[in-house]
Order: structure tokens, then C-alpha cells, then sequence
């Protein structure tokens, strides 16, 4: 039902360690720790030799909707970079933007979770700090699940597995188009049946 | 209503002031008096010179230094290069008040990014010029910047004083009396969301770009004014492939003022290797790039040329034009 070639809807690629950065900063959600374990052991690695020290890699991590793989990123001793643990993903947001808000231009942000999830981290970062999406990467873990906010009463759903699906704020039909605002994080969902009011189509499956 | 499709603006020099020993500016309003275009800080516009026969012997790209909101006059801060190829010269010496030039209407290769929370200035000399501009914009928009700012001695400093008066955040370094400004203490500690924009030799430039790149600055936060005026060379000859001509490049011409002279019109904009809009096919010949547009690998193969500032290293080139 997806329409293709729309250019605003994200592409995500796997995290890689930036060897120009100076300073690694990693927020994980849920299964997203897969990925951080990934990098962490990537940064550690190093690149000819110049992994960067311990103490310039940050990790931040929410279980959110789960599984909770935070003890999985506990292990490893004290040659990694113990994570900050938070209750959820409000609790990481705003530990970050105090630790970003200390930082300098060095830095690389990296994120993997849930397609909320990553937005959410990019506007503390990008809006609340200053940092450059040219500095931040994402990797998109889990469930294809998408943000998805109605463009009739503003109400966004985290987490739409269908399209058509039931606006929490409205109770409107919507049809998740693939249409994506970078500045607020969300696709757009928009009344299926305006036209034939409870003409409403069979939901499908989101793949992506 | 004048728009940027324009080919070019008629204007009169309504005022010339010396600013220093070696540097003019020049004050240009249109000729039937109407605004002239508004313009982004670090816009250049290109000055066509003509000579007494009105034949075109010069075309030079100047930074704007006026404040962008004002449509009323621009104005242009010249220096006087005697070993350059004339355009500043005829400007110092055959350009007087009340006296008319054409102007093309404003580009911007050099734009402040609009999402930085803070910018680093860092001018050396003549360069200054842009961020004149620029600071106007940032005051304006209430921006946090700081200005450092690096030259010889007083009379290499154009706007010295005006700026020291003006703008509580310039550093000045003057190297006759030992000072130098440091790269990477001046990007060392600044927070996220700092763009640095450089404007001098290509020394300063590279000094700059590799503290950042040490510091860990993305490569999108560095910002240089990169146009260079055209270098001279041996003369040599230029085949059109398509029009099937060929021109004689003098020593001191580039391509695109050979053509431009033989009555052709090629696409082009900033005149200094910059924008890329003159790139043209290479179907013959060795190049001497001077751009910085084209690819290292692009310039390698000797496939294309910027014909605004590239040169040939052989006798005779074809081009695909």
C-alpha cells in the first residue's frame, strides 16, 4: 500500500564507529542493545590502532518496550564503558541533552531502537544541543513499527504496526502515508474514509 | 524588479573611499536609482570593466560588504594586486566617482548556515570582506559569532578600527609585531552546533580545516571562501568540438575569457573554480586544474574542466562545446 519513491522516508543503515569523532555517545532502546554491543565492540577494536579510550565512549540505554538487554551491556568488565540505565526513554533524553550540553564538537551520536525512539534522541540532540544529523547515525531495531501522528488533531500514535489504523486522539480511520517530517519525528496519518464515511479498508501489515 | 535571471545590473559608482594604502571601497547604486536586490551575508557579485573602446577587459567576482537589508547601495572593498592580471588595477585607476559598471546580481557561495547556534569568523587580510556582511546578518538575527581576525601590519587591515568599535567579540593578530591566530585553540573548546567560516590564503585555509579535523568537527561545519582569481600560464589553444573553432588562450586570459572575447557565451557564475556551473567535457589534452569543484579522481582523469580558472598543460585541448 506503500507508495514508492517517496524521498522523505528514512533510509537506515547499520551503525559504523566515525574514526574523525573524538567523542562516541550511544542511546539504545530495547533491542537496540544488540547494536550498541555490536559498535561498542567495533569502537573498542579501533581502526589501525586508534580506538578511542574508554572514557570517551558514553552508553545511555532504556529498556522501553523491551526486552531489557541492559544487563547484556553491563558485561564486559572495566575495559568498556559502563551504560547509564533509565526507567524510560523521557529519563535518557534528559540525561543526554545535560551530557551533550557539556560536550564539544567532537562528538558522534549513534541510536538504535524503535523508529520513536530514534527521533526522539535526534530532537534532544539536534534541537535541544545543536548538534548536526551530520553527526548523528541510527540504526532501526525491532519491530517495524512507525510514529505516526494525525494530521486532524495532532495526536501521534508511537508505535502503528497497520495501516489503516484507529487515531488514540480522534477515533478517525487513518492511512499511514510515507510522508516523514525530520523536524518532528513522525509520519503522517490521514482520514481513509472522508469521502465514503465507513468505507474503511482491510489494515495491512507496515513492513518497513 | 531585478531578479537573479538577470544578466546584468548597470550601476554608478557614487562614492570611493581609500581604506587603506593598498585597498578602495566602492560605493554602486543603480543607475535609474531603484533598489538593488537584497543579498545573504558572504555574497559576491561579478564587476564587468570595459575600456575606452567599450570592449569587456576584465570580469571580477568582489564580496559585498554592505549590510544585506540594504537595497539603497552596495559596496565593494578592493585590493590593489599589481602582479595580478589588471582587473584590480583598473579598478584602483581607472574607476572613478560618477563613472558606470555592470554588475551581475548577487551569488552566494559562502552562505552562513541558518541552524548554527554559534559562528567562528576567521579572516585574514582582505578577506574580511565577507564576514563585514555577515556580522550585520548575525547582529541582526541575534546570533552568538566571534570574528578573529589576522593581518601584516595597519595598512594590510582594512575596517580594522570600524570593527574594534563595532564588534565586542573580534580578536586581532597582527604579524608584524609576532602575532599568529591558533587554529586549534580557537575551535578547541567551542560547544555543538559552532560552524567555523574561513576567508584567506589557501594556507590559512588548510590550517584551519586540518584543526577541525583533529578536534573531530564534521566536515559540514567547515565553511571556506574558496574562489581564487584565475591563474596565468602558457598560452595555448582550444578547439570547440561541437562549434568546430578554435580560439588562441593568451597567457594571461583563462578559457572562459577567451571564449567570452571570441563573441561566445558559456555557462558560468562565480568566475573562480568554485560553483561548477562552467564544467565542460574534455575530449583531448592534458589539464592543470586550479577548481575546487571537480573530484580529485575526476581531475585525474582529465575527463572535465572548469574553463573559469583550469588551464592546459598541452599545446592544444578539445572541448565539447
Amino acid at each position: 500500500m506503500s507508495i514508492p519513491g517517496i524521498k522523505s522516508k528514512p533510509v537506515y543503515t547499520g551503525l559504523t564507529p566515525d574514526p574523525g569523532g573524538c567523542q562516541h555517545v550511544l542511546a539504545g532502546e530495547g533491542p537496540g542493545a544488540e547494536a550498541l554491543l555490536r559498535l561498542r565492540r567495533e569502537l573498542a577494536e579501533g581502526n589501525d590502532g586508534m580506538a578511542p579510550e574508554a572514557s570517551a565512549v558514553a552508553l545511555f540505554y532504556t529498556a522501553g518496550a523491551g526486552p531489557d538487554q541492559g544487563e547484556e551491556l553491563a558485561e564486559g568488565g572495566r575495559d568498556f564503558p559502563q551504560p547509564w540505565r533509565f526507567p524510560d526513554t523521557e529519563g535518557l533524553c534528559s540525561a543526554l541533552g545535560d551530557y551533550l550540553a557539556d560536550s564539544g564538537m567532537g562528538v558522534r551520536l549513534y541510536v538504535a531502537g524503535s523508529e520513536a525512539f530514534l527521533w526522539r534522541v535526534v530532537a534532544t540532540a539536534r534541537d535541544g544541543v545543536g548538534i548536526s544529523e551530520a553527526a548523528i547515525q541510527m540504526e532501526r531495531c525491532g519491530p517495524p513499527a512507525r510514529p505516526v501522528c494525525c494530521i486532524h488533531c495532532k495526536t501521534t500514535d508511537p508505535a502503528v504496526s497497520t495501516t489503516v489504523y484507529q487515531c488514540p486522539g480522534c477515533g478517525l480511520n487513518l492511512f499511514v502515508r510515507d510522508h516523514f517530517s525530520r523536524r518532528l519525528g513522525v509520519y503522517q496519518g490521514v482520514c481513509v474514509d472522508a469521502e465514503a464515511p465507513g468505507d474503511v479498508p482491510e489494515p495491512e501489515e507496515l513492513d518497513s | 524588479m531585478i531578479t537573479s535571471q538577470q544578466p546584468s545590473i548597470p550601476v554608478r559608482v557614487t562614492g570611493i573611499d581609500q581604506v587603506t594604502p593598498s585597498v578602495k571601497t566602492f560605493t554602486l547604486e543603480h543607475t535609474e536609482g531603484i533598489p538593488l536586490p537584497c543579498f545573504s551575508g558572504g555574497s559576491h557579485v561579478v564587476v564587468t570593466m570595459k575600456d575606452a573602446q567599450g570592449q569587456v577587459c576584465h570580469r571580477n567576482p568582489y564580496s559585498l560588504t554592505s549590510p544585506p537589508d540594504d537595497g539603497r547601495c552596495y559596496r565593494i572593498s578592493v585590493r590593489r594586486d599589481d602582479a595580478g592580471r589588471g582587473g584590480s588595477l583598473f579598478m584602483h585607476e581607472r574607476v572613478g566617482e560618477g563613472d558606470f559598471l555592470d554588475i551581475s546580481a548577487p551569488v552566494n557561495l559562502f552562505p552562513l548556515n541558518v541552524l548554527a547556534r554559534r559562528h567562528v569568523l576567521i579572516a585574514s587580510g582582505i578577506g574580511i570582506t565577507p564576514f563585514l556582511a555577515q556580522m550585520h546578518e548575525l547582529r541582526q538575527r541575534g546570533v552568538p559569532y566571534e570574528l578573529h581576525y589576522q593581518f601584516r601590519d595597519d595598512d594590510g587591515a582594512p575596517y580594522r578600527d570600524a570593527i574594534a568599535a563595532r564588534e565586542p567579540t573580534a580578536s586581532f593578530y597582527e604579524s608584524d609585531q609576532g602575532e599568529y591566530l591558533d587554529p586549534l585553540a580557537i575551535l578547541r573548546d567551542q560547544p555543538l552546533g559552532t560552524h567555523v567560516y574561513v576567508c584567506g590564503p589557501a594556507g590559512l585555509i588548510n590550517d584551519v580545516s586540518a584543526a577541525a579535523t583533529k578536534l573531530g568537527w564534521p566536515p559540514r561545519h567547515v565553511h571556506s571562501e574558496a574562489f581564487t582569481a584565475p591563474p596565468v600560464g602558457e598560452p595555448f589553444t582550444v578547439v570547440c568540438h561541437r562549434s568546430e573553432r578554435e580560439i588562441e588562450v593568451p597567457g594571461t586570459a583563462s578559457v572562459l575569457e577567451a571564449l567570452e572575447g571570441a563573441g561566445l557565451e558559456p555557462a558560468c557564475s562565480c568566475r573562480g573554480g568554485a560553483c561548477g556551473e562552467c564544467e565542460t567535457r574534455v575530449l583531448e589534452g592534458d589539464i592543470e586544474h586550479h577548481d575546487h569543484f571537480l573530484s580529485d579522481d575526476v581531475k585525474a582523469a582529465n575527463s572535465r574542466m572548469m574553463i573559469c580558472v583550469s588551464r592546459a598543460r598541452t599545446s592544444r585541448v578539445v572541448l565539447d562545446l
